[in-house]
């Protein structure tokens, strides 16, 4: 095991998640933000990230080995592999989330499949299943087999997209997550975080110039442009179709984004870091470089994040007004975040970040090389 | 087999929350969750304003979002209408808080969301539920909507009623008497 001061940073994070988890066990929902008012809180964002981010470079990788876009190939074992780990990220959060993981054998027991929840873990559980599989056989090289597999892993992952977007979308009582367009945005957003991130993978494979990285940075490039330029209608759909119709708790939870107690996580933390400076960032620079392009998927990475948390927020920062007239003025609902819950984000990309300084070794242990081999190069534990 | 509802007159109400008193004592409920609460709805512009108390809770609907959210049936539909929680099968995903569009859902100390159960205890021994046992003034008439000679239908009957948020489609089992 390889240990520098990446791992300590990494190793220090997952603890720090670890912490955060062992005080929403021992206190439970105390030990959390939300409420009776906002059910969900930054955990169900970080789970829906780690997750979003896991099948947008999934579906970035399939350019590479359904496509055949040679651009992505020199980094497509890493985005497989990243996809993992991110999967895995998101598992744990949302594992801290469950208030009661222990009766999970009744997922089995007593199904429901009207839930999109229930329906959640199978088709992650065949996504991980396909991308682990696709994954053995990149790193082992075995050609014939990739395109059917990652043809399969990434209708899996836009099948699961398309599930946490009905998870959303089917809640009648929250206007601004109802409706069916939110399987859309579910697919656009991740598929945006993903390319974020694969722009940071290419810019850790980049650092020694190559002609196949400039290739791969300036693909990326121009994939990370357009689909600014795919947000950017989203972002003008969703505000404009929100302030023209008015629709009740629609338009409230808007003007919360908007103007309200999310305008700064909206404005700054999301607009701008997500797209607007990243955007400058790219086409401001004359010759494009790895390390640029990395950091504006970094800040994009950093942006997305509070989009997700934007958007589980404010579907329930708006009063459900059961019995008051809609038109009556709005009170928001208080939200908050407490450490605990910060610390899991953290310990997620902790666990994203330790697993991928591990990568060396994994990949030996997909390969099968031998123990003998393995201690020879000096790196490896057994 | 009975289906259960409920008719409340909110002219009756004072908001003495003797209801929410007696539906606390009955379920034990901590001082942070209450299966019942009284919405104040004011209509009109000053001076001619009206005030109207509604008291609210979970309105046992028959196309219940928490039913079909849940992803292990923790929460499901009797047949006697009521919705049930078996908190052994809650795995604390809150789907059932968020689809709520009553809010009746108050998580508990085991991290259940719970609500109102409608008291079955009671109605197995022939009682009302706590609730509509204690109201001083008979605000909330309990009965059988199946049985066309309950007292519930033939006040239903007598009086224009509407359900709280019909347009959601949720179809609950609560009807109010308009004012």
């Amino acid at each position: 095991m390889k240990i520098n001061k990446w791992t300590i940073l990494s190793a220090a994070f997952i603890l720090f998640g670890l912490a955060g988890a062992a005080n929403i066990f021992i206190h439970g929902e105390h030990a959390m933000g939300t409420t009776n008012k906002i059910p969900w809180g930054i955990l169900i964002a970080g789970y829906e990230y780690f997750v979003g981010i896991s099948t947008g470079l999934l579906l970035v990788a399939a350019l590479g080995y359904v496509f055949h876009v040679k651009a992505i190939i020199p980094i497509g074992k890493s985005l497989l592999m990243f996809a993992i780990f991110s999967l895995i990220s998101g598992f744990a959060i949302l594992l801290v989330e469950l208030g009661n993981p222990l009766n999970f054998i009744h997922y089995f027991l007593t199904p429901n499949f009207t839930s999109p929840i229930w329906w959640m873990a199978p088709l992650y559980g065949i996504y991980l299943m396909l991308l682990v599989t696709l994954t053995v056989f990149v790193v082992r090289e075995n050609e014939s087999l990739i395109r059917p597999l990652a043809i399969m892993t990434a209708i899996s992952a836009l099948v699961a997209l398309i599930c946490i977007g009905f998870l959303f979308g089917f809640i009648i009582a929250r206007p601004y997550w109802n409706g069916p367009i939110s399987p859309l945005y579910f697919i656009l957003t991740s598929v945006f975080s993903g390319i974020a991130m694969a722009s940071v993978i290419a810019y850790l494979h980049g650092r020694k110039k190559t002609r196949k990285n400039l290739e791969t940075v300036k693909f990326l490039r121009t994939l990370s442009l357009s689909m600014m330029g795919v947000m950017v209608v989203i972002y003008i759909g969703k505000t404009f179709v929100g302030l023209y119709g008015q629709v009740p708790g629609k338009y409230e939870s808007l003007l919360a984004l908007l103007t309200g107690p999310l305008s700064f996580n909206y404005w700054v933390l999301e607009i701008s870091l997500a797209i607007v400076i990243p955007f400058v960032l790219i086409v401001s620079a004359h010759k494009l470089s790895a390390i640029k392009l990395g950091l504006a998927g970094l800040l994009s990475l950093t942006g997305i994040f509070f989009m997700r948390f934007n958007m589980v927020i404010a579907g329930q920062i708006t009063p459900l007004k059961v019995v008051k007239n809609p038109a009556e003025e709005t009170v928001f609902n208080l939200f908050s975040v407490t450490w605990s819950e910060w610390a899991l984000i953290m310990g997620g990309i902790g666990i994203m970040a330790m697993l991928y300084l591990q990568r060396e070794l994994l990949e030996r242990i997909i390969k099968h090389k031998p123990a003998t081999e393995l201690k020879r190069h000096g790196d490896v534990t057994l | 087999m009975a289906k259960y509802g409920l008719l409340v007159f909110p002219e009756r109400c004072t908001g003495c929350n003797a209801c929410n008193i007696a539906c606390a004592s009955h379920n034990q409920l901590g001082t942070d969750v209450s299966y019942n609460r009284l919405e104040i709805l004011e209509t009109g512009t000053y001076p001619n304003v009206k005030m109207e108390i509604l008291p609210v809770q979970c309105q046992h609907c028959d196309n219940a979002p928490c039913v079909s959210v849940c992803p292990t049936q923790a929460t499901y539909k009797r047949e006697d209408g009521i919705v049930e929680i078996d908190a052994d099968k809650c795995i604390g995903c809150k789907y059932c808080m968020a689809a709520c569009p009553y809010e009746a859902r108050q998580l508990n100390e085991n991290r259940v969301p719970e609500k109102c159960r409608w008291c079955p205890e009671m109605l197995e021994k022939g009682e009302q539920p706590a609730c509509s046992a204690t109201c001083m003034n008979e605000v909330r008439l309990f009965g059988d909507l199946e049985d066309p000679n309950s007292q519930l239908n033939k006040e239903l009957a007598k009086h224009e009623v509407y359900q709280l948020l019909e347009a959601k489609g949720t179809k609950p089992s609560i009807f109010y008497v308009k004012k």
